[in-house]
Order: structure tokens, then sequence, then C-alpha cells
């Protein structure tokens, strides 16, 4: 009976095994520790929807789940929404100045959002640590029966001490 | 009797019938080495480069510009605050002083003349940020990496805020 043949590794064979084990070390980090550290903590943000219809008041409801309309990230609860007329700037030439005007029939919606969150020196995280909150981030939500576009306009956090 | 080695005409091949460069080495293991080899390079520059900030030996003090800020904004602009560039994901120093002024744009009439006139609830914020730096012969280089030109567009964020400004002075502190 013939003996199996012995297993050789060549330099290359162990320079390739080390690159793949390199790599899959890196995917892990990537994946699982990029990022991780921070404290916990709630934040409160405010996203802002500017011209939506009038049909929009009462739609989203408080204790309602948010969601990224993109990628499915949920984004938090929604703890209080309010509206105002919709305005718009217009250029008023005769008087020579800038004047902010109410547009019939739009509304601008203000929906306040709690979620829980990991916050560092350089950023706030929710959604999992997959999605960095900030004043300005341009954000697409939805939630049950509405969708809609638009900026994170506040935020605050407090500890969560659980 | 020995028998002579065949050998390909015209001398050694570059590849030979078996795929082997020089009839020694395998097409695809000198194409991994190859990757391998690149991978290695650009891990050691890029380290490499990030660590000249170690030996930086100056300062620089830069103004971003941020027009069109809505008002109630502004105070999630903080000295102290780190600040990053979104679309480089590079450190770029922090922040050390913020002013605001109203945002005085120009309004043309119907006469085709132009006067200036105040946005109202809008704001034009400048942010004051300081980082180490090594200033070249053609460069002011932030991070090591980071090319800091008066002019460029910043993405900037930091903890609290996302917003798009210009850089609109820069100075070396030694």
């Amino acid at each position: 009976m013939d003996k199996p043949e012995k297993l050789r590794f060549s330099m290359l064979d162990a320079l390739i095994a080390a690159g793949v084990l390199a790599a899959a070390l890196l995917a892990v980090w990537f994946f699982y520790f990029r990022g991780s550290g921070g404290e916990d903590v709630w934040v409160e943000y405010t996203f802002e929807a500017r011209g939506m219809p009038l049909s929009y008041e009462g739609v989203p409801i408080v204790g309602g789940r948010v969601y990224d309309s993109v990628r499915g990230d949920f984004l938090g609860v929604v703890v209080d929404a309010y509206y105002r007329p919709a305005k718009l700037f217009t250029e008023d030439v005769v008087n020579q100045r800038f004047r902010e005007e109410a547009v019939p029939d739009q509304l601008d919606v203000f929906i306040v959002i709690r979620a829980e969150a990991v916050e560092t020196a350089d950023n706030i995280r929710i959604a999992g640590d997959s999605f960095e909150i900030r004043v300005g981030t341009h954000m697409f939500v939805k939630g049950k029966g509405y969708a809609a576009e638009g900026y994170c306009v506040a935020l605050s956090t407090s500890p969560r001490g659980d | 009797m020995r028998r002579p080695e065949h050998k390909p005409e015209g001398g050694l091949k570059m590849l030979d019938e078996r795929g082997k460069l020089f009839g020694k080495l395998n097409i695809i293991d000198a194409l991994v080495i190859l990757l391998l080899v690149g991978l290695v390079a650009a891990v050691g520059y890029r380290f490499t480069a990030s660590g000249m900030t170690r030996t930086a030996d100056a300062r620089v003090r830069y103004t971003l510009m941020i027009e069109g800020v809505r008002d109630f904004t502004l105070e999630y602009y903080q000295i102290g605050l780190r600040c990053h560039d979104e679309r480089k994901h590079e450190y770029i120093g922090d922040i050390v002083g913020v002013r605001s002024e109203p945002f005085i744009i120009p309004l043309p009439l119907s006469d085709g003349t132009v006067v200036m006139s105040e946005r109202p609830g809008l704001l034009r914020i400048f942010v004051d940020i300081e980082a180490d730096a090594r200033e070249t012969a053609s460069s002011i280089l932030i991070n090591g990496v980071y090319d800091l030109k008066v002019g460029s567009k910043v993405k900037l964020n930091t903890k609290f805020i996302d917003v798009e400004g210009v850089i609109s002075a820069a100075e070396m502190i030694y």
C-alpha cells in the first residue's frame, strides 16, 4: 500500500497564508471593532422636512419607529412631532430686501427622534454604530405611513446609564 | 548514458509551455507576490505619510467660512471640537475660534442694479482651526497628507456638525 504523500509548504504558500490571515483579521477589525469605544448615551435629534403637504400633519405618531429609507437602519423612536406653515425666502425688490414668507398649503415638519447612541470626541453614532448623526446631516427617513427627505437641525445627548 | 537536456529553441523563454516565468516561477505565484508587495507598499506609504505629523515642526491656523448657516445652529460650533474632512477622511485640526456675522448677499433689482441685503435667519460663520503642519516649498500639509489651500472646499465634520465651507485664510504659526 502506498504511503500518503507528505504535505509540503513552500515559502510562497506561507506568504499567501499570511496574506489571507492578515486580510481576515483586517475584515474582523473593520466590521466589529472599528470606531468602537465611546460612551453610551441617548441622543435626541430633530429631523426637519420642508415644504410637505398639509396631509402630513399627524402622520408621524409619538412612539413610532423611524428607519433610514435607503439602508433600512433603525434611527430611533418618535418622541415629538410639530408643524409650522412652510417658509420661503423671497426677493422684495421694491423694498430692496429679502423676506421670509409663509407658503400656502405647505408645512415644515419637525420630527424629534430619540435613539441609543455611542458618543466619542469625533462623532455620535446610532443604528448600531453604522450611522453618524450631526446637525446638517442629510437624511432620508421613513416611518409607518410616511417618508421624507430632510436634515437634522438640532441634537442633544444625555447619559444612558443602563 | 546521460541524455542531453532539452532546451527550448532560441534560449530561455520568458514564459514556458508550463506557464512558468523563466522556467522557475509560476505566473499565478508571481502575481500573488506582486499583489502582496503592492499591499505592503500601500500600507507602508499610508502609515509613513500619516506619521509625518510626528515630525511636524509648525502649526497652521486657518479659517473656514461657512455661508448661509441657519442662526439657531450656531450653538453647535464650539471651541475645542475636533475637525475632520468628510470627503478625505482626514483629521484637520481643532476649533480655536468661532465668529459670525449677518448673511448679507447681493440682491438684483428690477432696474438692473444690485444692492446688498441681509437674508433673515441666516449667518455667515468663520471657524478658526489650528493643526500641526509641515510646510514644504509647494504646500502646507496637515497630518502629513492633507494639502491645505485657501479657496478649497471642505466638508467639515465635528462631533455635532456636518457642513460645507471654504478655506478663506491660512497662516503658519511657529
